[in-house]
């Protein structure tokens, strides 16, 4: 069991939960989710009901730049759709966002708490509001062509 | 003997599709290096914060 708050997930809920976002994440890998940014995984957290979205500016990028924000699945005791992460990732494209480090690194790299971008909502269930999906729980572009997938 | 604490922190700002990386170093002891100052009370701590931005030698305007 997964606790984040009052919310007590299952591990097949949160498994769940993860697949259905890493399926909308999927689409902006080669489609920029916000400009200069691409989606480049969506790994799926090993202590809280979360996941690491990693952004960048892609290989050809004149300036390459690297993102890896800590996105929780459950805010103020209620579930994260997928298209609210969705949301909260475009809004980078306005106003000016600042986010610090959580302590953890992954692939050597600082992550940020993301939080601050899906606070909010009414959703009551984890899972009543994702449709059963197929798919991995997440994925991550070690290098550009080959996706990592975490069943 | 004088003990400092340094704690390394970091994140990024971003604005308008534009990213700065930026260090925040927090440098703390129970009294400075000279020992003229001691903060008060059991946990006082005196100290500097500094903090820049990541490959460029003046923040942004932007960067509060």
């Amino acid at each position: 069991m997964s606790v984040m708050g009052q919310l007590t997930c299952s591990e097949e809920c949160l498994a769940r939960a993860q697949r259905a976002l890493a399926a909308a994440l999927w689409h902006y890998t080669d489609t920029p989710v916000v400009r200069p940014y691409y989606v480049r995984g969506c790994v799926p957290d090993q202590e809280d009901p979360a996941v690491i979205v990693a952004l960048w500016t892609g290989p050809s990028a004149r300036e390459k730049r690297n993102l890896f924000l800590l996105v929780p699945l459950v805010s103020g005791g209620l579930p994260v759709p997928p298209w609210r992460v969705v949301a909260g990732l475009m809004r980078l494209g306005r106003g000016t966002h600042l986010f610090g480090s959580v302590g953890r690194r992954f692939e050597g790299k600082p992550v940020l708490a993301g939080s601050a971008l899906v606070e909010g909502g009414n959703q009551s269930c984890l899972c009543d509001s994702s449709p059963e999906s197929e798919g991995p729980r997440g994925f991550y572009f070690e290098r550009p062509g080959e996706p990592r997938r975490y069943p | 003997m004088l003990m400092a604490v340094v704690a390394l922190l970091g994140g990024s700002a971003i604005k308008n599709g534009r990213q700065v990386d930026f260090v925040v170093k927090v440098r703390y002891a129970k009294t400075t290096d000279d020992g003229r100052y001691e903060a008060p009370g059991a946990k006082g701590k005196a100290g500097v914060v500094t903090a820049y931005c990541r490959g460029m030698q003046k923040c942004p305007s932007w960067v509060n």
